[in-house]
């Protein structure tokens, strides 16, 4: 009899426990739940601005969303291209940085081999990535650049759109093949394959402790000058990266901007941009981001504010 | 307790988080990778793991779930694009997946004999339909050929609807024999002989298009073979080249419904001049009053139009169904269609019904089974043929030329049937009215056509198929024609009917093994062997009976005739039988041979000389693979091919090698008997006409393949040409058939497409072609030229306006050289005397060519000829989101045609017929016309350069736009699409006749002989269509 009733208090724990456990899903303490979307890169920059604005918002509960949004209304987004944007009508974006894209490889890997020593200049590597009219001729110079295999992200929130954009190009003439899933997983996809290559930004690359590439990775060279080619080598550490890149924009280096989108009619959300413009930027080089110039930082904040005004005199 | 534990673990998982049976769902959109819309019913399946698949919806989206953990790959698959495979490393975002479509020009797969080889590697010259002119709304099938690719003449000889066009690849290789291609209609050997429908009986004008059995809409694809190294393959029957028609299949995880409806109006494309009553009666009084009638008429109160009244707006509908599906193990395509059309000639028009079914079925893994049949049904009710009538080879004729004196109708409404003062051919105090003539005379052609096979195909080992085959063509075909007794064909008799059968029974069997592999990833090889046989059994039937009591049960009875004509009946039986042999070889894509043997016997020839080869041997090189060679970044592909080889031509008929014995009454003693005669002399020497090829092409890509040109030279040689010949007459007859003429046909063709716009939502395609052939007759043994005689077809029989001769291409005009006009001043003594006509004021005058100072027929010229200097073909397609616009024009140039229409009609005279109008302007004293000949009561014509007319032309083919809505209200996928089409809308041409593509003359359309020369055939028609197509 006993054991029955043991079986009952089970039992009721563990309807309860789905119950509770569906009930704080969406909305369990009571509190205002923010939900945001982002690609992984740009996700421990997020966590970091989360832990430091709970302290000064306590009760504003922020929650990256991570795989499907299981009905999540999502209510910012970190965005990397134009690709994402227009999904919702009312959608705002405030940029925050920016995030640079380099030529990878896995280490010591046949594509490495035949990469090795050379420093491909944007020509080699628009006519390398795309399906486009130059490639045969190069080919013909180094028939060894017909075996690599190109790997790029098809999602929406990919930064393929960038890097295509940047040649002048559209994502679907990438050679090659496209994963879907995060850019992370190129890593994944170059480990993989011995003569593929890929891009990605500079949280995807470098270990954001040790500053330096990650063990598996490494850098397709690239035709720079002289006096900025040693900030771009293996050995380099993120920071010189950052540094150099701040200081001289490149045109073999692929830059895009990174913000968030959101709605603007949420004044717990305006007020999270409008502190992660004053304070939480100052954690993006830390996070492998690089800083807006100065004048567009300015814009933001005067866009941000004038929402959050805007907001508040309604 | 130990239990208890156990229940409590099992509540526990019962009782759990869903998280424990936790589904990975993945969600994305397929879109099209050029234009980025959406693809509906795209298959997405997780690889390796069965049974895990979905379609996208009509936004296409999919959703799908699965078990499998990241990463997996996914596969995306849509018929008409290339599959895909895409690397899933998470499910956070919606995947966005792009396929490109397969119209990759290297990557394109196309179908040849037996078989379907990569473009890549081809050796030949075959030429794809677009599908764009496949996609709009088709009258015909030929219709959808015309000006769709270069070399490929089609040419729509009269306008009746469901009317046999000719159909030329690289002009015409035979003179007396077929020139007709070769169809293919999925696998099932046709060949398109008009005389399959033929009966015997009297009928009309034109005859049934030999494809009608076919709904042009069921049309998947067309290739187009034209040199030997695509032929050979076809031995004794590819000399005329050969068009491959794959129709319809079902696709995997496709279930779809489509229905058409059509709704048309029709109308002449233009009308000819001809004299009012009041001009005709002056012409009469002009006869009068020189003497040459003897009486003279009042000047009419009114004037009769009766081409006018002849002519009407033809109404047409047509509906289709459609049905196609499939799943992993099977596909099917089913369809059926009805199309009534009314002439725009009264009592003309026809019907059809026509009904496909595509089934396959994969039975194991290694065995795919299937079977595709299509039957239909054709009621053509065309022109009574009336050609052995000096002047009214047709009722349409009778009745545009019909004199404008003559009232139609009488007060009531009713028929005039009355004679007039200036009527002829007048019985019991009546006349044949043209009008009346056309609604009640009945000429009309039935046809059942049946065309099944059934296949399997054994996988044995991944490389090796083997195939076996069998089919059936039943094409059944009766023709009855009644003319009542008050009409001008019934009216001397009383009524007059002919009713013929003819069958046609064709059996098929194929058997063939293909193995193809790649070795070393570098050397592709592909062998193909066979079998296949062929049994034809054609037989027909015709009675004619004339003199009915009444009119009530017409040809359904001809019991009720007071005569019957002897009958006729005939069968034919030829059989053909066939070893196929085929290797293919490619080194790693760049260097390309094919070698192709074919061996034939057929019943048509003796013994000695049934069996023949047919070699040839196909090169190509694709110089743009070569690392060596740097052609340009806007490069993509270029193909140089040549190939060489030999192919025969077996359609010459039945038991052309043999003494025939046919029966003739004769009178013995007074009395008639029948008895039996050799009609011809035997020869058993007789063999193909065979066809020496050799052709150099080159394909080309640039732009990323959105410039594609393909270019091809090439000269054919036809030797062994049946000709009847003149022999000895000791041996009883006056000529025998021999294997005596050649044929050259040389010429180039040239073929570019292009992609012009290729945006989101702007696409803009431009196919066009152009083509040249130069055809010459080289040898007709010992003769030097003959005059086809146009034996018992009235007016052209005294004028035979064609030559066959040695040095000039076939359908060479032949003539006299018009002069001028004699004028009254002029002096006659100079002139040089005509046999054809009398040289006095106001008759013609002609050129003495060998200056004899008589003109006579050894004077006579060549004029020029039908074949076009050159042909050509364009077509654009303009989409623009949910417009579409598609423009089809083709023309020919440098082409003549003898209109012998104006030939008869451009002078004045009184009785017969009503001339056009252009005889107002005729010669008289006070009018020194110096082209127009003054009226005369003689009926004498003579063939002279004046009709011997330039019948190049531009045609608009088809304009059509189109609007696609999709209405998901009724089922997710569904669209409707709705469309209006003008059909031969604009035809810019200088030829003075109905339509520069007429061709009718009363004999054998389909004969090089006797083409070119345009004798009232029925006019052509433009037509406005509108249509609504929905698909659920």
């Amino acid at each position: 009899m006993k054991t029955k009733y043991l079986l009952t208090i089970v039992l009721a724990i563990a309807i309860f426990g789905n119950v509770a456990a569906e009930e704080t899903g969406s909305n369990g303490s009571g509190s205002e739940n923010i939900y945001i979307k982002s690609p992984k890169f740009a996700q421990p920059l997020l966590e970091k601005w989360i832990q430091e604005y709970s302290k000064v918002e306590p009760n504003i509960h922020f929650e990256i969303v991570k795989g499907n949004n299981n009905g999540k209304q999502i209510d910012m987004m970190v965005v990397v291209s134009d690709e994402q944007m227009g999904q919702n009508a009312n959608d705002k974006v405030v940029y925050f940085g920016e995030y640079a894209i380099l030529p990878i490889t896995a280490n010591q890997s046949e594509a490495a081999k035949i990469l090795e020593g050379k420093h491909l200049n944007a020509k080699t590597l628009k006519q390398i990535f795309f399906f486009n009219e130059d490639y045969e001729e190069n080919l013909r110079k180094n028939k060894q650049f017909e075996r690599l295999v190109i790997y790029s992200g098809s999602n929406k929130s990919s930064i393929a759109h960038i890097f295509a954009q940047h040649y002048g190009e559209v994502v679907d003439n990438f050679r090659g093949k496209r994963i879907s899933g995060d850019d992370l997983f190129l890593n994944t996809a170059l480990s993989k394959d011995p003569f593929g290559i890929s891009f990605n930004t500079l949280p995807n690359i470098f270990d954001l402790k040790s500053r330096h590439l990650k063990n598996n990775l490494t850098l397709i060279g690239l035709d720079l000058k002289k006096e900025v080619a040693g900030n771009f080598t293996n050995s380099s550490s993120l920071d010189d990266i950052i540094k150099s890149l701040e200081t001289e924009r490149n045109d073999k280096i692929t830059i895009g901007k990174v913000g968030l989108s959101y709605n603007g009619n949420d004044d717990a959300i305006n007020r999270f941009l409008s502190w992660i413009l004053t304070n939480g930027v100052q954690y993006n080089h830390e996070y492998g981001l690089l800083n807006l110039d100065q004048k567009v930082a300015e814009i933001q904040k005067i866009n941000i504010t004038s929402t959050y005004t805007a907001q508040n005199n309604k | 307790m130990k239990n208890y534990w156990k229940y409590i673990l099992t509540i526990l998982f019962l009782a759990s988080p869903l998280w424990i049976f936790a589904e990975n769902v993945i969600t994305g959109v397929v879109k099209d990778a050029r234009s980025g819309e959406t693809l509906v019913g795209a298959t997405v399946s997780v690889k390796n793991e069965k049974g895990v698949g979905a379609l996208t919806d009509l936004d296409g989206k999919f959703s799908l779930s699965t078990n499998k953990e990241a990463p997996l790959t996914l596969r995306v698959e849509f018929i008409g694009y290339r599959p895909l495979d895409v690397d899933v490393y998470d499910f956070e975002e919606p995947l966005e997946i792009s396929l490109v479509d397969n119209a990759d020009v290297l990557d394109e797969v196309v179908v040849v004999g037996y078989g379907e080889q990569k473009r890549l590697e081809l050796t030949s010259s075959i030429s794809t339909v677009s599908k764009d002119p496949l996609r709009q709304n088709n009258t015909s099938v030929e219709s959808a050929l015309q000006g769709a690719v270069s070399g490929l003449n089609v040419t729509q000889t009269s306008g009746q609807p469901g009317a046999a066009s000719i159909v030329r690849i690289r002009g015409g290789n035979s003179i007396t024999g077929g020139n007709e291609p070769l169809y293919v209609i999925d696998g099932f050997i046709v060949y398109n002989d008009p005389a399959s429908t033929r009966t015997g009986a009297k009928s009309s004008d034109a005859s049934l298009d030999p494809l009608a059995f076919l709904n042009p809409a069921d049309i998947e694809s067309v290739q187009v073979l034209k040199d030997v190294s695509a032929t050979a393959i076809y031995g004794t029957r590819g000399a005329n080249g050969v068009i491959i028609i794959t129709t319809k299949k079902g696709s995997k995880g496709h279930n779809n419904i489509s229905y058409n409806a059509s709704f048309g109006w029709s109308s002449i494309g233009k009308k000819l001049d001809f004299l009012n009553a009041q001009q005709w009666t002056d012409i009469w009084h002009e006869l009068y009053k020189n003497g040459e009638l003897g009486y003279d008429l009042e000047d009419p109160k009114e004037s009769y139009d009766w081409q006018s009244e002849a002519l009407r707006t033809g109404f047409q509908q047509e509906h289709q169904i459609s049905v196609v599906g499939g799943d992993e193990t099977s596909r099917y395509s089913v369809s059926g269609s009805f199309k009534d059309q009314d002439g725009i000639v009264k009592g003309t028009g026809m019907k059809r019904f026509t009904g496909r079914v595509n089934y396959e079925r994969n039975v194991f893994k290694t065995l795919l089974v299937g079977v595709n049949a299509n039957g239909a049904y054709n009621k053509v009710s065309g022109v009574a043929d009336n050609s052995g009538s000096m002047f009214q080879p047709s009722p349409w004729v009778a009745a545009i030329s019909h004199t404008p004196y003559t009232a139609i109708y009488n007060a009531d409404g009713s028929y005039n049937y009355d004679p007039t003062p200036t009527s002829v051919d007048i019985y019991n105090g009546k006349v044949g009215n043209p009008i009346s003539d056309l609604e009640n005379t009945k000429a009309e052609t039935n046809n059942n056509r049946f065309i099944g096979s059934g296949f399997a195909e054994w996988t044995v080992i991944p490389h090796l198929k083997l195939k076996a085959s069998i089919g059936a063509d039943l094409s059944n075909t009766r023709q009855n024609y009644y003319a009542p007794s008050y009409t001008t064909g019934g009216l001397a008799n009383n009524g007059y009917a002919s009713v013929g059968e003819a069958s046609t029974v064709t059996w098929q069997s194929e058997y063939t093994a293909t193995y193809s592999n790649i070795f070393k990833n570098i050397h592709s090889f592909t062998a193909l062997f066979g079998y296949t046989a062929q049994k034809t059994d054609r037989s027909n039937f015709a009675t004619t009976a004339y003199g009915f009591s009444n009119d009530a049960t017409g040809y359904d009875n001809l019991k009720a005739a007071a005569t019957t004509l002897p009958s006729t009946s005939a069968h034919y039986i030829s059989t053909l039988q066939s070893w196929i042999g085929r290797l293919n070889y490619s080194y790693d894509s760049r260097y390309n041979a094919s070698l192709t043997l074919r061996a034939d016997g057929s019943s048509r020839f003796a013994k000695d000389h049934r069996w023949g080869l047919f070699p040839s041997l196909g090169l190509s090189w694709n110089l743009d693979r070569e690392k060596w060679i740097h052609l340009g970044k806007n490069v993509d592909f270029i193909q140089l091919r040549t190939s060489i080889g030999t192919v025969g031509n077996q359609e010459i008929g039945d038991y052309q090698y043999a003494a025939n014995v046919v029966p003739r009454t004769v009178i013995v003693n007074g009395q008639q008997a029948i008895g039996y005669v050799i009609e011809n002399k035997s020869n058993e020497d007789l063999k193909w006409e065979t066809t020496t090829s050799y052709n150099a092409g080159v394909n080309t890509g640039f732009f990323k393949d959105r410039l594609t040109i393909t270019f091809d030279a090439y000269y054919k040689k036809t030797k062994d040409l049946l000709l009847n010949v003149p022999i000895e007459q000791v041996t009883g007859f006056s000529t025998v058939l021999r294997n005596v003429g050649s044929v050259v046909n040389k010429g180039f063709e040239l073929e570019v497409g292009g992609t012009i716009i290729d945006k989101r939502s702007w696409r803009w395609t431009v196919n066009a072609n152009i083509a040249h052939n130069k055809n010459e007759v080289t040898s007709l043994g010992e003769l030097d030229y003959f005059l086809p005689d146009f034996a018992s077809v009235g007016t052209l029989q005294y004028i035979n306006p064609l030559i066959v001769k040695k040095g000039e291409p076939l359908g060479t005009f032949y003539g006299y050289r018009f002069k001028g006009i004699i004028q009254k001043d002029e002096d006659l003594n100079a002139l040089p005397t005509q046999t054809i006509s009398s040289v006095e004021p106001g008759n013609p005058k002609f050129e003495d060519v060998n200056g004899d100072g008589v003109v006579n027929e050894q004077d006579r010229v060549k004029l020029g000829s039908i074949q076009p200097k050159f042909t050509y073909g364009f077509s654009t397609k303009l989409s623009y989101k949910r417009w579409d616009l598609f423009v089809n024009v083709s023309g020919s140039h440098g082409n003549k045609l003898f209109n012998a229409l104006a030939c008869r009609l451009t002078r004045g005279n009184g009785y017969y017929y009503n001339p056009l109008a252009e005889v107002a302007d005729r010669w008289t004293e006070d009018n020194p016309s110096n082209t127009i000949q003054k009226a005369s009561s003689a009926t004498s014509i003579y063939a002279d350069d004046r009709f011997v007319e330039d019948a190049s032309y531009l045609k608009f083919r088809n304009i059509q736009l189109g609007y696609t809505l999709p209405i998901p209200q009724i089922v997710k996928d569904a669209k409707l699409n709705l469309y209006v089409s003008l059909q031969n809308f604009f035809t810019i041409t200088r030829y003075s006749g109905y339509d520069p593509e007429a061709n009718r003359n009363g004999i054998d359309e389909t004969s090089s002989l006797y083409q070119g020369v345009d004798y009232g055939a029925y006019p052509a028609a433009k037509t406005v269509l509108f249509g609504v197509k929905i698909t659920l």
